[in-house]
């Protein structure tokens, strides 16, 4: 099975219904709150993976190398678009939605 | 359902093995219900999302007394739904982030729609939207696959009496 599916899951489950609020409102805050975020979506790809793929890929060096370079680059994304929309040099957009 | 879990584990006391195998399912068999649920939460949440943004300018510069600019912002949905599903629709069938539509914005009608709400709701539930919500009271015909039927509602409150 291809991997692609399991990380748009992940990804759409973390940041869609899993992203609270109040996840929301903390990410103006700090930091606290893009751990929090980064946490459940690590979560969410690890019982994607479990679910879909077995156990065979949690045994995986690259699932894991994987797993960290996208719950980085989604968190890194998320905290500069955050930023770039609060100082209003960017609108809330779906193009930033799709390139994250 | 807890209470019954934990009974029928205690007559049966299954082996773990055999409880996996039950809830084991092929790869093909996983394949689909991984790509049903990418569709459904892309279609229901990422789906909402881009409906807002997209009817993000359909607001822009209103101002209704009494309403906050988020509840303005989700009646640009409501709308967008309510043209879709047309005047009769059930107003509390259109979710929306954190529920149903409770203030009933969904006001919007445009024609040539039945054939569309035929292919989406039960024939049943079709009928009842054509002659009302089925929370009100009311008597009508519809055309149900080339049959006129009878269809009434009635108030919960008044079905006793």
């Amino acid at each position: 099975m291809q991997p692609f599916p399991k990380f748009c899951l992940a990804l759409l489950l973390g940041d869609f219904p899993l992203q609270t609020s109040s996840v929301l409102e903390g990410k103006a805050k700090g930091s606290r709150a893009y751990l929090l975020h980064g946490g459940i979506h690590f979560l969410v790809l690890l019982l994607s993976i479990a679910a879909f793929s077995g156990r065979d890929w949690l045994g995986s060096l690259w699932f894991w190398i994987a797993a960290a370079v996208y719950i980085g680059l989604h968190l890194g994304i998320d905290r500069a678009y955050q930023g770039l929309v609060r100082i209003k040099k960017l609108p809330d957009s779906t193009s930033l939605f799709l390139i994250d | 359902m807890s209470t019954i879990v934990v009974l029928v584990w205690f007559l049966t006391r299954p082996l773990w093995t055999r409880l996996k195998s039950e809830f084991a399912w092929s790869e093909a068999t996983g394949e689909r219900v991984l790509e049903a649920a990418v569709v459904y939460v892309a279609v229901v949440f990422a789906g909402g999302y881009w409906i807002r943004y997209l009817t993000s300018g359909l607001i822009a510069g209103i101002e209704k007394p009494g309403e906050s600019p988020e509840q303005i912002k989700n009646a640009g949905m409501y709308r967008l739904a309510g043209t879709i599903l047309g005047h009769n629709c059930d107003r509390g069938s259109i979710s929306f982030h954190g529920g149903v539509d409770p203030d009933g914005k969904v006001d919007c009608t445009i024609s040539g729609v039945e054939g569309t709400l035929r292919g989406v709701f039960l024939d049943r539930h079709f009928a009842e939207h054509r002659t009302r919500s089925p929370r009100w009271f009311g008597f009508g015909k519809t055309l149900v696959r080339d049959d006129i039927v009878e269809v009434s509602t009635v108030v919960p409150g008044f079905a006793s009496s």
